[in-house]
């Protein structure tokens, strides 16, 4: 799952953000990657709560990480992770109560998102707070960026507006089906092709 | 609460608000376990068994231990439910798990890491959540479930026999894999679009 | 049991510890959360009343079963200037939920306003817009509203659906339809 090409922290940053994309290299945290990136504004808003709570579950793990048993390791990363969703969910829902209506039950599924429990399993459990800091802020990043790749996509040509503003022409027709689902699916699916074109492109030109 | 409007919920659960394909819960087994019919199929049926189970179980503690519990104390405790959901999750596929490895051990086997795979399965935790958001009372929040569960394991084995059946096509490497999974999903999900006009 | 609490100590030191961050929370995020629920629901209720509403006081009715909201709109003096009812039912999609407002004797129609919905994006939702809801302003409330295809007339109580959104049309007209039967006869308690 995921290379640690190079030590150190900055590396690590910069793996989570790029050659270890959590949505477009992983294939994780797939769920909330189709279901909200309908609008710019909700896949940004999602991106900060998944990144607050993988770096708090990321900094917590991996403080207590001489306490924590292998065999109720599981179930600690469980609650923390439920704990600050909770905090981020009641956030959201106090001071971003229009948003937090549109992301609906996703704010909590962020529990569930293979992504923040693989990463406390695979690098916080492991490593030192800085590094399990910046690993979190990587992968929150690239979790962010692929979110708002697919939101800009979906609301451009599914409502003709970035963030609300109108930004096609008057006389573009909306692509309804980008907003439906089958236009996330169709979406997503274009893009992961992309990377994967690129990904074995680079490959393929770095043995040549 | 008719007959009537248990069957619509149950329709509606299961095709016009499929949790895969309109809902976007469970795409991660969805993408992952959808390679050869009987796996998905057998997914499908632990997954509803689960989600049923944790359904009920959820739905009791929420209104049989929370609501009274808070309310004698005069808390409002609902603050707990997102830890409470999971660890209840949690243990169902744990529960499971056991089952099948004392009873059925060949399927146990043929699941190998599946199983474990479940609780991060969103479906479960999202029905939960949506039965609790929608203060569905326990007949419906058992119909809800179960139709969710059924729905995931349509849209599941059907995206298995297809796949089996694209195994023979020529796909672009670039696309191979989630790639063309996600775009015939794309397809699938437009044909439960044409359910939708049923509910009335 | 020294056992039990050397293996488990961790896990319910920071079971305890969280609970107590989450009740932090709560106490800290709860009333806003409270008050943004309210203040949606007020909007609403407030919009669809013509007069200037200084006041609202929120009811409940049973009706067969089930309690609906029924707001008192009052003005600066204490008056019933119009009365505002909630509802929610399925429409195409899933559950569309609006508000309507009533004249403060319950014989006209002075608005509509839907406030939740899963339409169908650019066809459906369209019944969340102003220009669509405003049809029914000024239509009696004493017989049903009639969704029709085309052009309206407003002497006959009806309103003109939206193309290709039949069903999401007939669906808002249909719950409004139901909430102010049901309702209407009860006013004359909640005065």
């Amino acid at each position: 799952m995921a290379n640690d090409n190079g030590n150190g922290a900055a590396a690590q940053f910069k793996a989570g953000v790029w050659s270890d994309n959590p949505v477009l290299v992983q294939l994780l945290g797939m769920c909330p990657t189709l279901a909200i990136t309908n609008s710019v504004e909700n896949a940004l808003v999602m991106g900060a709560a998944a990144t607050f709570v993988l770096v708090c579950s990321n900094l917590v793990t991996s403080v207590l990480r001489p306490l924590i048993r292998p065999h109720v390791r599981i179930l600690i990363f469980t609650i923390t992770i439920a704990t600050f969703v909770t905090i981020a969910d009641r956030y959201l829902a106090a001071h971003m109560f229009e948003v937090s209506k549109k992301l609906g039950a996703f704010v909590p599924l962020i529990i569930v998102n293979c992504i923040i429990i693989c990463r406390a399993e695979v690098c916080a459990i492991k490593n030192g707070p800085i590094k399990s800091l910046c690993d979190a802020f990587g992968i929150g990043l690239g979790f962010t960026i692929a979110l708002t790749i697919l939101g800009v996509i979906r609301e451009l040509l599914g409502s003709g507006s970035l963030l609300g503003y109108p930004v096609m022409p008057a006389g573009f027709e909306h692509w309804v089906i980008m907003v439906l689902p089958p236009g996330a699916f169709l979406t997503l699916g274009i893009v992961i092709g992309v990377v994967n074109h690129l990904r074995l492109r680079r490959s393929a030109g770095g043995a040549a | 609460m008719t007959i009537g409007s248990l069957i619509m919920l149950f329709i509606a659960a299961a095709l016009v608000n499929n949790l895969v394909l309109s809902m976007f819960l469970g795409i991660c087994p969805f993408l992952g376990v959808s390679r050869k019919v009987d796996m998905a199929f057998g997914m499908g049926c632990a997954v509803t068994f689960v989600i049923t189970l944790s359904a009920i179980v959820t739905w009791l503690l929420v209104h049989g231990v929370l609501v009274p519990v808070g309310g004698a104390m005069s808390l409002d405790l609902s603050f707990l439910k997102y830890v409470i959901f999971i660890a209840v999750i949690a243990s169902m596929v744990q529960l499971v798990e056991m089952y099948l490895r004392k009873f059925f051990p060949s399927l146990y086997t043929a699941f190998g890491v599946f199983l474990p795979l479940i609780t991060t399965n969103c479906a479960i935790l999202g029905a939960c959540l949506l039965i609790d958001m929608r203060s569905y009372n326990l007949v419906e929040a058992i119909t809800f479930s179960f139709a969710g569960g059924i729905g995931f394991a349509l849209a599941i084995t059907i995206m298995a026999g297809i796949r089996e059946h694209l195994v023979f096509s020529d796909i672009p490497k670039a696309m191979k894999g989630p790639g063309i999974t996600l775009l015939v999903a794309a397809i699938l999900a437009m044909s439960f679009m044409g359910f939708a006009g049923m509910m009335r | 049991m020294t056992k039990f609490l050397r293996e488990s100590w961790l896990v319910l030191t920071m079971s305890v510890t969280f609970a107590l961050m989450l009740a932090g929370a709560q106490a800290t995020f709860g009333p806003k959360i409270e008050a943004n629920k309210i203040a949606e629901l007020e909007q609403a209720a407030v919009a669809v009343i013509p007069v200037e509403v200084a006041q609202l006081e929120k009811m409940s009715v049973n009706v067969e079963n089930q309690d609906k909201t029924v707001f008192k709109c009052l003005d600066q003096g204490g008056a019933i200037v119009g009365w505002t009812l909630v509802d929610s039912d399925f429409g195409f999609q899933d559950k569309i939920k609006l508000v309507v407002g009533l004249s403060s004797d319950g014989s006209q129609i002075t608005g509509l306003q839907v406030v939740e919905n899963t339409e169908t994006p650019g066809l459906g939702n369209k019944i969340a817009e102003a220009d669509w809801s405003s049809q029914y302003e000024g239509l009696v409330a004493e017989k049903d509203v009639v969704v029709v295809k085309g052009p309206r007339s407003q002497e006959t109580n009806e309103v003109s659906a939206i193309t290709g959104a039949t069903i999401s049309s007939e669906a808002v007209t249909r719950i409004a339809n139901k909430v102010i039967r049901q309702v209407r006869p009860k006013l004359d308690e909640l005065r």
